[in-house]
């Protein structure tokens, strides 16, 4: 025991409590917590484990498991061309989507961060996706693809491109839902990209204009540098929410033409509610989980590093 | 500043906000059109009226769905803002052995995609006996990792020193949490309330899950059963629907833009 | 009234080192009582500590006799006073003043009375719809006073609450605290790192360093007859010019520049120790053939009513401080005189004091010269 130990010991003046008192702190934490820590358990928590353990056996129609069958419902999965196409079809979307999304929201956010007249109303307008529903977002491209009355194709027309079979060719359908998605994302992604690019000081511009840098050399030496934690977040959320896309693909296309737009939570709709294959449908689940653990993993360690730079 | 790059950015603001913005407006416009307009793919009605309201109303439960969708994003907004305060409170002010690691199994809740759980939260559910019920709809998802997040940001940065004063005072754990820390607050609980609003008023698959019958039934799933009954005759129904469903959202975030903006971005980048 | 014992209270973070160690003393009922050091050197956590803000690792505290380590805050009856103020921007300043009295379910009469009693007091009648941000800082400050004010507290503690003001509000608001206090008679302990507000403000003053207790004193106790080292620099302004220094034929030699012959007694106290000289700035004069310095003026900064002179002496910059407006140039040699009788002669190792001016026996000198 060292000095300062000693001294403190031989001075103390004990307090006098009971454990009851001692754990104050401790019951009024867990009483303020205890609905967060029961919601959890029992809407994610226990529904993982679930998920995981039922992804192990075969299910009757009730989704009660009924036989143990280890990696089965895996390597089935891994085997059959129509998981490997909803694979697919998932990264492929990704791919049309997350790009697209991050930089027209990105090239939107700076327009709506310059200082005009009447700006308020440009940045509601970009904003205004973010209270779209998917289900009326849906709807409303339905009608646009639509192959009789709709009017997308007239419009194209006008440009000279010739009439696009949207939702009826394999290719074009999931072009059409990346659309619609892409469509619907702008919204929160502007929101979140132009609150990022108000936190940049203006100090920062002011010294680069008086030095004479250009707006191009302003855009890539201090704009794009100071905004890359938040391009960066938006970029895996966006990744994220591609993967978790449902409502689109019920609305648009049911998963059709061919299984083109089967993506991998309509998969695991499909499997568990339509054909009650609760196993499948949960090692489907999983494999979800895991592409999204991967991403977030990927964020923190990226948000990690930023640290490290400060 | 030059106008010729003021001219250039307007024109681009104004192109922008025209392409984003078409398909809402045109949806408006179809929801007036009669079934001529809308075969010859017109951009605008050739007349106006509000026939396609009368009708989607009488045709489908509108108000119904309407009314439920109501009730289920407030229930939602005013159970997420509870839980969520409740523990964020304890997550910025009461020290205790293991806080941070509960504090850890919280946000690793973001990193579980609900669609992977929903299997099970499904047969949860169904052996709770809440299909068809207001419990299946909003209780699941009362308590939000990323609304903890946000007010436990928020929270912090009251001054300590206040947190200090009102003990000096005399006041209880309790008085602190409704007194001083949810006023201090008051603008952060606002924006998480329209967040959590919004997400749940646009909710689908979960409700679709759910819900077998109209008791319930969101406005969601009310587009959806719409456009399948309707579809290829009568599109200027549907749209008038859509319109709808689209216009409590719409407006909230006309009202609230910037004060989504400052509010989200701070709690998910700081 | 009640009376504020400290007994060996010590506090530890990291239960390797003392962040406040062993402090006693005993503050009087009434008294305006100031504790002041540099940054970090443990006088806010001995505040909280008797705020019941932190806890007291070890040693007791007691108000009016009873102990009172393990009292919660509000049961200790004081009042506090934060740097920022702590005022709660959502509550207009009466709903600030009042907010305490609220919570103690003190009747609306009662309140109303005592908020209207201490607006007036502090001038603030005019203020009491607004906010918070609406005020400046010196009113910002003035409704944190009211709410002392109004909660009757017998105790009052301050966490420098004039640090965020400017120097003229400051040197007001010191007025107002130190009158504010003698008229409700409470017992004041005020947390500083000024020592202008220590010296001017309190009845007593402590003095800390590391956690340890320097000196307690009155304000002139402090200034005349610091007992060592650091309280000599701490307490006056500019601090008092050292240097280190040696004995050479029973004169006070540092450097080239300066050299003093020592009375008999003084040179018995010094033995053969190593020694550093202190002597206040205002102890240096024009040469007048006494205790010699001879220097390059390095700077000469003329403040209206006095002139300050910075010379070098043994590679440490001194100053002097000469009452009126002297125009000498920077970079020409000077000659002065340092009064001998003001000299405080430090053990270079413990740093106590070893001679100063009260401990100089005069009489006793006098006696043997006859």
């Amino acid at each position: 025991m060292n000095e300062v130990m000693e001294k403190i010991e031989r001075y103390q003046v004990p307090k006098k409590e009971n454990l009851w008192q001692k754990t104050a702190n401790l019951r009024t934490s867990i009483l303020y917590l205890s609905p967060a820590i029961v919601l959890f358990s029992v809407f994610v928590f226990y529904p993982m484990f679930k998920t995981v353990y039922l992804s192990f056996f075969l299910t009757d129609a009730r989704g009660n498991a009924a036989l143990f069958v280890g990696l089965e419902n895996y390597l089935y999965l891994f085997d059959s061309t129509s998981f490997k196409k909803s694979m697919k079809a998932t990264w492929l979307f990704a791919l049309y989507t997350v790009p697209s999304i991050v930089l027209i929201s990105f090239f939107l956010a700076l327009l709506a961060n310059e200082k005009l007249r009447g700006i308020g109303f440009f940045r509601t307008i970009f904003t205004s996706t973010m209270g779209m529903s998917v289900a009326a977002s849906a709807v409303i491209w339905l009608f646009l693809f639509h192959p009789t009355v709709g009017v997308l194709n007239t419009l194209l027309g006008y440009l000279g491109i010739r009439p696009i079979p949207w939702l009826l060719d394999s290719k074009w359908a999931l072009v059409s839902i990346a659309i619609t998605t892409i469509w619907m994302n702008i919204g929160f992604s502007f929101l979140i990209i132009l609150g990022g690019l108000q936190n940049i000081s203006q100090d920062l511009y002011e010294s680069a204009r008086i030095d004479g840098a250009g707006y191009f050399y302003q855009l890539f030496r201090i704009t794009i540098p100071l905004l890359s934690p938040t391009l960066f977040f938006i970029l895996i959320i966006t990744f994220i929410n591609s993967f978790q896309s449902f409502g689109q693909v019920d609305i648009l296309t049911k998963g059709g033409p061919a299984e083109a737009t089967n993506l991998i939570v309509y998969a695991i709709y499909q499997d568990a509610f339509i054909n009650y294959q609760f196993g499948t449908a949960s090692a489907r689940a999983v494999i979800l989980f895991f592409m999204v653990l991967g991403l977030t993993l990927l964020q923190f360690k990226f948000l990690e590093k930023k640290v490290h730079y400060q | 500043m030059n106008t010729g790059r003021t001219t250039l950015i307007y024109a681009l603001l104004f192109i922008s906000a025209l392409i984003l913005f078409f398909p809402i407006l045109y949806a408006v416009s179809v929801s007036f059109m009669d079934g001529k307009d809308v075969f010859n793919r017109a951009l605008l009605p050739s007349s106006f009226s509000f026939d396609n309201y009368k009708k989607v109303f009488s045709s489908v439960p509108l108000l119904h769905y309407l009314k439920n969708s109501f009730v289920v994003s407030s229930l939602v907004t005013i159970g997420q803002l509870t839980v969520a305060s409740l523990a964020a409170y304890v997550f910025a002010f009461i020290p205790f052995k293991g806080r941070d690691f509960l504090f850890i199994v919280v946000l690793a809740t973001l990193m579980i995609p609900w669609e992977a759980t929903m299997i099970s939260n499904f047969l949860t559910v169904q052996h709770l006996g809440w299909v068809n019920s207001y419990r299946a709809l909003t209780i699941p998802f009362f308590a939000s990792a990323f609304g903890i997040f946000l007010l436990r940001q928020h929270f912090k940065s009251i001054p300590y020193e206040l947190y200090e004063a009102a003990q000096i005072e005399g006041l209880t754990r309790f008085q602190i949490f409704y007194r001083v820390v949810l006023p201090y607050s008051r603008m952060s609980l606002v924006t998480l309330g329209i967040y959590s609003f919004l997400t749940t008023w646009n909710m689908y698959l979960w409700p679709l899950l759910v819900t077998t019958n109209d008791s319930v039934r969101t406005i969601q799933i009310g587009l959806k059963q719409l456009q399948t009954v309707e579809v290829a005759t009568e599109w200027g129904v549907v749209m008038a629907g859509v319109v709808v469903a689209i216009l409590p959202t719409l407006i909230l975030i006309f009202i609230s833009q910037k004060q989504l903006q400052k509010g989200l971005t701070q709690g998910a980048l700081k | 009234m009640r009376e504020i014992v400290l007994d060996k209270v010590s506090k530890t973070y990291d239960k390797q080192s003392f962040a406040v160690e062993d402090v006693e003393v005993s503050i009087r009922p009434g008294e305006f009582f100031v504790l002041v050091g540099p940054s970090g050197c443990g006088k806010s956590t001995l505040l909280r500590m008797l705020a019941g803000l932190e806890e007291i690792s070890a040693g007791s505290l007691s108000l009016g006799g009873k102990l009172a380590n393990h009292l919660p805050p509000n049961k200790r009856e004081i009042s506090m006073v934060f740097q920022n103020y702590a005022l709660y921007p959502h509550l207009s300043v009466e709903e600030n003043i009042m907010f305490g009295l609220k919570v103690r379910k003190i009747s609306k009469q009662e309140r109303k009375r005592r908020v209207q009693e201490a607006a007036t007091m502090l001038g603030l009648s005019d203020y009491l719809k607004r906010k918070p941000r609406e005020l400046s800082g010196g009113q910002r400050q003035r409704v944190a006073l009211a709410r002392t004010v109004v909660s009757q507290a017998p105790i009052c503690l301050m966490d420098e609450p004039l640090s965020n003001l400017d120097a003229q509000l400051r040197g007001q608001m010191r007025v107002e605290i130190r009158q504010l206090q003698q008229q409700l008679g409470m017992t004041m302990i005020y947390v500083t790192h000024d020592q202008v507000e220590a010296m001017t403000m309190g009845d007593r003053i402590m003095v800390l360093r590391d956690g340890k207790v320097q000196q307690i004193g009155t304000p002139l106790e402090i200034y005349n007859q610091p007992v060592n080292k650091f309280v000599a620099e701490f307490i006056g302004s500019p601090p008092m010019n050292m240097a280190r220094a040696s004995i050479i034929d029973g004169r006070l030699v540092a450097g080239n520049e300066l050299s003093i012959k020592l009375s008999q007694s003084d040179l018995a106290k010094i033995g053969n120790r190593s020694i550093t000289l202190g002597i206040r700035p205002e102890h240096i004069h024009q040469a007048n053939g006494q205790g010699r310095v001879r220097t390059t003026l390095l700077n000469v900064e003329i403040l209206g009513n006095e002139t300050l002179l910075a010379f070098n002496v043994n590679n440490t910059i001194w100053k002097a401080k000469w009452p009126g407006q002297w125009q000498l140039t920077a970079g020409s040699p000077i000659e002065l005189s340092i009064d001998r009788e003001q000299i405080f002669i430090f053990d270079e190792i413990s740093e106590e004091v070893v001679s100063s001016p009260f401990n100089k026996d005069t009489v006793l000198e006098g006696v043997q010269t006859l």
